[in-house]
């Protein structure tokens, strides 16, 4: 039950922090990003100038997905910290200040993203409490370690505690904050997560990603290996004995769910554009029919974007469903009013608006 | 009023709760962000990590799409435990996958001595 309830307020703290991170950002000039044609981004510790020592931790956990979602090679984290380690560049500090072109030639990377947490804090009073996270984010080029992209985020949230605000998104939001603060080991990575990706949805697309979410490198077996590296086929069995041996028996419905992926991921973009708070959610744990699932608010919110929102979605939705000659749904679920409604690709109908 | 709060709750929970094990974009990360969040706070749970890389590079070996740096990932924790074989052979896929990762699969080949698998390799599996 502890552990039911423990989800339940990751799952309301990622929907506290999607309404604060929608920050309108200023038109940017990525004219110097998209001149230097990075397809490799090394990323490296974060500076933490805040109080909470964790902050730093959970910006490193959280930035991979959305650089390489984005179409980057990204470095991996732990194994660039590690290496980082061994040549004395332990202090983040340090890392900071080394010439960025040498840093960039020890990886053979394309940039370095820097971050700096300049806050990161939960400020405790009697009626209210404030939790701040602030970031800058820079990526310079590796080669001549110019200044290509910068960007800060600032998400800022107080709940009106003690008293019920009439909205119940607004009061779930002050619960879900307080619980998150007065808990003794808060969790903060949804928020991290919310502020990385909103920050890199702001970088031009890279080259390993097409824009409805398909990575572009084709499979590593028509890939040629770059060096001597054996065939998969052989050092599967090594690698890990146990579980890639068995591989093989992955059953076919796992890839019948990857092929809605797309979907899912123009789901939340299209969420992301229209400022809706909610998200999109593959169900069925890859068996058919799938769902895909998308949340919004309020009948308010199907009344003025919902039903275009659902319809940029669901037709090529169906489309991937008919594809591959399986059964697929598509459901609408409303936060406030507790109600949905289901689209059966198979006979392209709405049914009704139900509880539940 | 609290009945109400916390149905809503369930539902952002259902809708967004689940990200951090189902496939978000195009990749397979498996639990990665929240495993190596844990890790880093408690290092004694290399193992969890390790479980976590594997699941989602076992998941997504057919499609090929394999997340960039996730073999390197797994390599470090072999390395770290010891087990230079299995490390050297992870950062051999990290560049078969993704050939950028080069010059940093030339170094971790480099550092990856046999003696270091004296301490703990008889867990290697």
């Amino acid at each position: 039950m502890n552990k039911f309830i423990g989800k339940l307020w990751l799952g309301a703290l990622a929907g506290v922090l999607l309404l604060s991170g929608c920050v309108v950002q200023p038109q940017k000039d990525l004219s110097a990003f998209q001149a230097a044609q990075i397809k490799s981004i090394l990323v490296v510790p974060a500076i933490n100038r805040s109080l909470d020592v964790d902050a730093a931790n959970y910006f490193l956990s959280t930035i991979s997905v959305p650089l390489a979602n984005r179409g980057y090679y990204v470095f991996p984290v732990n194994t660039v910290k590690r290496m980082l380690d061994e040549d004395g560049l332990a202090d983040s500090d340090l890392v900071h200040k080394a010439d960025t072109a040498r840093l960039a030639a020890l990886f053979g990377a394309d940039a370095v993203l820097y971050v700096s947490i300049n806050r990161w804090d939960a400020q405790y009073a009697l009626i209210t409490t404030t939790v701040t996270v602030d970031f800058t984010y820079t990526i310079k080029d590796g080669r001549s370690g110019e200044s290509l992209w910068t960007d800060q985020r600032v998400m800022q949230y107080q709940p009106d505690q003690g008293r019920s605000t009439g909205n119940p998104l607004a009061d779930l939001i002050g619960a879900a904050v307080s619980a998150a603060i007065t808990k003794a080991a808060p969790n903060y990575l949804p928020l991290t997560r919310t502020a990385n990706f909103h920050t890199v949805s702001t970088l031009p697309l890279g080259p390993f990603m097409d824009i409805q979410g398909q990575p572009t490198r084709p499979v590593a077996g028509a890939v040629p290996a770059a060096t001597s590296a054996p065939a998969a086929t052989t050092v599967a069995p090594a690698l890990t004995p146990v579980a890639l041996a068995s591989a093989p028996a992955t059953p076919p419905a796992a890839d019948a769910f990857a092929s809605f992926r797309p979907s899912m991921q123009a789901c939340r973009q299209l969420l992301l554009e229209k400022g809706l708070q909610s998200d999109c959610d593959l169900n069925g744990g890859g068996q058919r029919p799938v769902t895909l699932v998308v949340g919004l608010m309020s009948m308010e919110d199907v009344r003025s974007f919902g039903q275009e929102v659902v319809a940029r979605i669901a037709n090529p939705y169906c489309e991937t469903a008919r594809k591959s000659g399986g059964a697929a749904n598509l459901k609408v679920v409303l936060a406030k009013d507790r109600q949905h409604s289901l689209l059966e690709c198979s006979t392209g109908a709405w049914g009704p608006w139900q509880a539940g | 009023m609290n009945h109400r709060i916390l149905s809503t709750a369930c539902l952002l929970a259902l809708c967004l709760g689940f990200t951090g094990c189902v496939h978000t974009g195009g990749y397979n990360w498996g639990g990665y962000e929240q495993s190596l969040y844990t890790y880093y706070k408690s290092p004694n749970t290399a193992p969890e990590l390790q479980k976590t890389l594997e699941d989602a590079l076992n998941e997504e070996i057919h499609a090929g799409r394999i997340a960039p740096g996730l073999f390197a990932e797994l390599g470090m924790l072999h390395l770290d435990a010891g087990r230079t074989a299995e490390a050297k052979q992870c950062f051999e896929k990290e560049l078969q996958y993704w050939p950028e990762s080069a010059v940093m699969v030339s170094a971790l080949m480099k550092g990856a001595h046999p003696q270091k698998s004296a301490g703990s390799g008889g867990q290697s599996k």
